[in-house]
């Protein structure tokens, strides 16, 4: 028996339980799958031993009849951005390529503390600047449909990791659709919540207004126990909002019932130019078919949502280029050695330990945040922002959620975009919104095109997660 | 039309940025920040007057917790990433010149 056998993983931890199946054997069979699948080079570190003694003592737990977590024994990955105590946490960069965490993030720490395993550490793009895993210092993802292809970014290890059934859940981050995108690519669900709702401690920081932390999964009900389990406040991360009453997980058709009667807008904006055809054709039929389950669905307008990659590509360098500059190369870090002065010490420190991705985004950022510049980037970009979120607001009194594709463009080919920042950057197009507004989003599979793999996103208000979440696994298998 | 930046200005921001830059580096850099720029300038039609800027979007205001001390188990492991650590002080290059 196989842990693949079981279609959620609250079945699979009730059959875990039970004694169908035992913690050791899961654990054999996920090292065996991470044998099979090395080619397309998911993971940076694997933690085998670690795994297989911490396999040893739920199953032990579960002989002695010891109360046992939510989530015991099941096996999950997290991107290499989340600190993992004592065990290396590179973010894909040479800069933290020897970098050990002396300390673990909260997210991590609540999974780990309902018994789920930690396996290992998957690919991203260097610092998660990127959206296909080829900005990673080390090597590229390759797509699982498409050994050719990128698997999306910049949280491509992860998403590969569940559609290899390496893994039923791994722990993404998404500051500009760093989830969506290559959950989308890799024809997973990927959840980015509501801005706040999950704890940022121990995840290195990219942008800290749209950082967000949330699941890959294969379908929402897991999603929505993953979360349910991760979201909170935490007096570490000061950002931090306070969850739900009533949790997240998607329980049952009394759930479902109340998404019934929802209103549903499609972002006509995305589907103007920009889009393959394909990619809007294959949309729209997915939409005739919420119309024909009896959903209420209309076109609607967000009239600055045409500027919103202008607004998060000027945001977003610019709280990169804060955020790095606490990279030194002396208290951590790639160190440039035999040079005698502080300054360049520094300067080469990270020169070289930076890529060049990382590099044109913390000039890019400190260019937009100069003196001379600020007013007519910085804040201007913070004012659009403001606009954009009244936009959003506005259609939320009246729908409750928004809809359209995740990415106007079908999984590329490795090499295709990367010398092409711009090119690159529009990828993005359909997922910055929901980061530079705060809200919930979620993709989920949206059936094969040519052989490859689409999405469909999902927007709500803020702090409006639970809803979508159930209104998500509503309408998943109606629109694979 | 968006502000171009010339090389002076790029080795000048990678300066700032703490960076340095090969000169066989900085065609590209500058032809991509450019590019950038001219993305990011389709915010020039937009009107903002009177618009207040957003910082954050969780409207959370002075989030305070008490100031107390918490003992960390593994205060030894925060310094075992530093490139030299001696008697509880980081060893960093010379700031300061004898003369």
């Amino acid at each position: 028996m196989s842990w693949t056998d079981f279609v959620t993983i609250e079945d699979l931890v009730q059959a875990i339980k039970n004694q169908q199946l035992t913690v050791k054997s899961i654990i054999e069979q996920v090292f065996e799958q991470i044998e099979q699948t090395r080619s397309f080079q998911v993971l940076l570190t694997d933690f085998k031993k670690e795994a297989f003694e911490q396999a040893n003592l739920i199953d032990n737990k579960i002989r002695l009849q010891q109360p046992l977590g939510r989530l015991a024994g099941v096996p999950f990955i997290v991107k290499d951005n989340f600190l993992t105590f004592n065990q290396t946490t590179t973010a894909a960069s040479h800069m933290l390529e020897n970098f050990v965490a002396p300390y673990q993030a909260t997210s991590v720490t609540k999974l780990i503390n309902e018994d789920a395993i930690l396996i290992g550490k998957a690919n991203l793009d260097a610092y998660a600047h990127g959206s296909s895993t080829e900005n990673s210092d080390f090597f590229t993802t390759k797509n699982p449909y498409d050994k050719n292809r990128v698997p999306g970014g910049s949280s491509g290890g992860s998403a590969a990791a569940i559609a290899l059934n390496i893994v039923p859940f791994a722990l993404g981050t998404d500051t500009g659709g760093s989830i969506r995108l290559p959950a989308s690519f890799c024809n997973q669900v990927g959840f980015k919540p509501s801005y706040g709702l999950v704890s940022r401690s121990g995840v290195v920081a990219m942008a800290s207004s749209l950082d967000c932390i949330g699941p890959i999964t294969r379908n929402v009900k897991d999603a929505s126990l993953i979360l349910d389990i991760i979201a909170g406040q935490d007096q570490l991360d000061s950002t931090t909002i306070s969850r739900d009453q009533v949790g997240y997980v998607v329980v049952n058709s009394s759930d479902r019932k109340i998404t019934r009667k929802a209103k549903i807008g499609v972002i006509s904006d995305y589907l103007i130019d920009g889009i393959d055809q394909k990619v809007k054709n294959n949309f729209l039929n997915k939409v005739e078919l919420l119309k024909k389950a009896g959903f209420q669905v209309e076109d609607v307008t967000v009239p600055l949502i045409k500027y919103a990659l202008g607004v998060y590509y000027i945001i977003c360098p610019a709280e990169i280029s804060s955020n790095l500059s606490r990279y030194d190369g002396l208290r951590y870090g790639y160190h440039q050695i035999n040079v005698n002065d502080f300054e360049t010490s520094i300067e080469m420190s990270r020169s070289n330990g930076f890529g060049r991705e990382a590099k044109r985004r913390i000039m890019i950022g400190t260019y937009v945040l100069s003196s001379g510049y600020y007013d007519a980037y910085y804040k201007k970009a913070q004012q659009v922002r403001t606009k954009l979120i009244d936009n959003f607001k506005k259609l939320f009194k009246t729908y409750d959620f928004l809809i359209g594709p995740t990415v106007p463009i079908l999984p590329f080919k490795i090499g295709e975009k990367n010398s092409d920042p711009i090119a690159m950057y529009l990828t993005d197009v359909m997922t910055v919104s929901a980061n530079l507004v705060g809200i919930p989003a979620i993709s989920l599979p949206a059936g094969m095109i040519d052989g490859l793999p689409t999405g469909f996103q999902v927007m709500a208000d803020s702090q409006v997660d639970k809803k979508l979440l159930a209104f998500s696994a509503e309408i998943e298998e109606l629109i694979k | 039309m968006a502000n171009q930046l010339s090389d002076q200005d790029v080795l000048k921001l990678a300066k700032l940025s703490q960076l340095t830059i090969k000169s066989e580096e900085l065609e590209v850099f500058k032809k991509d920040i450019n590019e950038v720029l001219n993305l990011v300038s389709m915010l020039d039609e937009v009107d903002v007057t009177d618009i207040k800027p957003t910082n954050q979007v969780t409207g959370l205001e002075n989030i305070t917790r008490s100031d107390e001390s918490i003992k960390y188990s593994y205060s030894d492991d925060l310094f075992h990433n530093a490139v030299k650590f001696e008697d509880g002080y980081l060893v960093v290059p010379k700031i300061i010149n004898e003369n």
